[in-house]
């Protein structure tokens, strides 16, 4: 519908409105207004005017009450013909009245509701441009809708929506990117297998055959290394390549964090693990949960404990080797003041969930991993997730366990990234998707495990 | 259509036509019988460069005035003059006559004032008062600006007025206070009830109806009437009624 239009039916509207109004108030005013100045009023009056009289000649003794109420009555009397003499003028004063009255009221709120159709349809058409864009696949869409009401909350759900879709690009993209490495790394791992351990046959050979000569010795023991350290590296291929599919099972994020953090408490002496639970602001029932987990589940999902469990560990294994990487305890590093004796570096599991949008509850939990370790260097930050980019390549580092975190997140549906890193340390979060009544299908529920 | 078919309507229509001319010729007859024709004009004279009321028209015997005149309210007959020469030129005067039934006392009160002049005076009864009003008034009009030569008309207005303006200013206190709060009587003036407390919307809207009440005429009579020129004998022409209202 045109403004035009809508002017129009609003213009019909406030006339018939206005006349049917005027018209059952005419009839209604104009009873009560002939009733006022009835002719029967009128000769009533007239009559205890001369009752008065009467009543002044009988008692002449109380003469001036009875000629006191006679000009009462006279005056009232007077009153009520004036205002038959002026009856239609004043009927129709009141008539033009409300008449103005209704009609202004009846334009005014015309105007107000053309006014915000006008703005509604502007505020829609925005809306539209903002689906035409998410539609042609754009993700980042901003509407900039900041009203409470349905247009604003669409437009939110637009935003929210286009950066969903980024977000699943960027994971879709990680995991084809990891797959690929994957597959070269089976690849890579079977080909490496069978002359490995060829070597290694010929060369418990050759020890056996050599065992006299003494200076043969030390040059074994080292190609021995060599091929040792070739073979582990081969089962971290393999282990990449071959990286079973998630197992879910329903649980609580907070508990199986509290169980980890529990169990591996003691695994690194420089680490103090802490688990804290980030109470959401915003969803009341959440918020009313207990903080340690011990209430209803607050944060559901479908996890595969023992790869969680593998990506934790790796994660506060990068954090002990960054706090061993510290030159000294950073004085200004969150929780810096709770790290005590022996123990120089402090882990931080948070536990969140994403805040509430216009007050539907997304469907997104996580962990934050916080080290106060010595940062992830500038250089490698972009390519952190690639497998065999590692900043402690002489320390142990292989390069695959953030990779292999990586990629079990996105198997679970959900994401590994570097949150936040500087100097005082460094924020990794773990995305998962909520757990609804949903979300846990059968197929993936008894899924087994592929090891292939 | 057949003959058969034509002749009822044609007999409908005649029907038709011979009521309309019933009706219209009733219509006429009403408004002849209706009309200020019946009630007898206003006399002038032409005296010198003066015009002169002599007697005013007989409007006591309107049934609506006479039921006016014994309401109790006061009944102001405004008398407006103008008299006009062929170039133009005019003159105008006013006068009033107010009279008021004293429920009480059973009399008239009559006062004039303007171009009658002004008087005072009770009256035992309506007759008393009716001839009161044809008593010659002998009212003069000076016109020096208008040329003795020519002939002149006079253009004669009155309006009665069925209540004074101190009754209408009652009236319209009362009403006002009654809107603004009908249970505590008419006592205070306008301006007490619409500038104390309450609604001042409200207030608004009272006064606006309040001050709707007019004195608007009960009755209006328009005569002109022609005055020959001044070097004939003084003579009163009859006067033309042209009623207008």
């Amino acid at each position: 519908m045109t403004l035009r239009s809508a002017l129009w039916i609003f213009a019909a509207l406030v006339i018939g409105a206005t006349l049917g109004f005027f018209l059952l108030q005419r009839q209604l005013a104009g009873a009560w207004f002939a009733l006022g100045v009835h002719p029967q009023v009128l000769a009533a009056l007239e009559a205890s005017l001369e009752d008065q009289k009467r009543l002044a000649k009988l008692d002449a003794a109380d003469e001036e009450a009875y000629r006191a109420r006679f000009e009462a009555l006279q005056a009232l009397s007077n009153r009520l013909q004036i205002l038959s003499h002026a009856r239609q003028r004043i009927l129709g004063r009141f008539e033009l009245l409300l008449l103005t009255v209704s009609a202004g009221l009846v334009m005014a709120g015309a105007v107000v509701s053309v006014l915000r159709r006008s703005r509604d349809e502007a505020r829609l058409g925005k809306l539209q441009t903002a689906l035409t864009a998410l539609s042609a696949g754009r993700t980042d869409i901003e509407v900039g809708e900041r009203a409470r009401d349905v247009i604003g909350r669409i437009g939110r759900m637009v935003e929210e929506t286009s950066r969903r879709m980024a977000r699943d690009r960027r994971r879709l993209r990680a995991l084809r990117n990891l797959a690929d490495w994957q597959e070269a790394t089976k690849r890579h791992a079977h080909e490496m297998r069978t002359p490995l351990t060829a070597a290694r046959l010929e060369l418990d050979r050759l020890r056996g055959s050599i065992r006299q000569q003494t200076d043969a010795r030390e040059p074994l023991a080292s190609l021995g290394e060599e091929l040792d350290r070739l073979a582990v590296f081969a089962r971290g291929f393999a282990t990449f390549g071959r990286l079973p599919r998630p197992r879910l099972e329903p649980c609580d994020l907070v508990v199986l964090a509290r169980d980890l953090v529990e169990t591996f408490a003691d695994a690194w002496p420089e680490l103090d693990l802490v688990l804290e639970v980030a109470r959401p602001s915003t969803s009341d029932a959440d918020a009313d949960a207990d903080a340690d987990g011990d209430a209803a589940p607050s944060w559901p999902v479908a996890v595969d404990r023992d790869l969680m469990r593998q990506v934790l560990v790796n994660l506060w294994d990068n954090a002990a080797r960054a706090v061993r990487d510290r030159p000294d305890p950073n004085p200004e590093a969150p929780g810096a003041e709770a790290v005590s004796g022996a123990k120089r570096g402090r882990v931080c599991v948070t536990a969140w969930t994403a805040p509430l949008l216009d007050g539907v509850e997304l469907d997104e939990v996580g962990l934050d991993v916080t080290d106060n370790g010595s940062g992830v260097a500038e250089s490698i930050r972009e390519r952190l997730f690639t497998p065999y980019v590692t900043a402690y390549r002489g320390a142990g580092g292989s390069g695959l366990g953030l990779a292999i975190s990586k990629k079990i997140l996105l198997d679970h549906g959900g994401d590994l990234d570097l949150h936040a890193t500087g100097p005082s340390g460094t924020t990794f979060r773990l995305t998962l998707p909520r757990l609804t009544e949903t979300s846990l299908t059968p197929a993936r529920r008894n899924g087994a495990r592929d090891d292939g | 259509m057949t003959g058969a078919t034509q002749r009822p309507m044609r007999t409908v229509f005649d029907a038709v036509v011979r009521g309309l001319a019933v009706l219209a010729s009733g219509l006429a007859i009403v408004l002849l019988v209706g009309s200020p024709l019946r009630a007898s004009p206003p006399q002038l004279e032409r005296i010198g460069r003066d015009v002169a009321l002599i007697e005013l028209p007989s409007l006591l015997d309107d049934e609506e005035v006479r039921d006016q005149l014994e309401s109790g309210l006061t009944t102001t007959f405004v008398v407006r003059l103008t008299v006009r020469d062929r170039q133009g030129q005019t003159v105008r005067g006013e006068g009033w006559i107010a009279t008021r039934y004293e429920l009480w006392d059973e009399v008239f009160l009559v006062g004039t004032g303007g171009l009658l002049g002004a008087m005072r005076s009770q009256l035992e009864d309506f007759e008393a008062l009716s001839r009161w009003w044809r008593e010659p008034v002998g009212v003069r009009l000076a016109a020096p600006s208008l040329r003795r030569e020519d002939r002149w008309v006079a253009r004669i207005e009155i309006d009665v007025i069925p209540f004074s303006r101190d009754e209408q200013r009652d009236a319209q206190r009362w009403l006002a206070d009654s809107l603004a709060a009908p249970e505590a009587g008419a006592t205070e003036s306008i301006a007490s009830s619409t500038n104390e407390g309450g609604d001042p919307f409200g207030n608004v809207l009272n006064l606006l109806l309040a001050t709707s009440i007019r004195r608007d005429a009960l009755l209006s009579r328009r005569y002109t009437v022609e005055l020959p020129a001044a070097p004939n004998p003084p003579d009163v022409t009859p006067p033309r009624e042209n009623p207008e209202s």
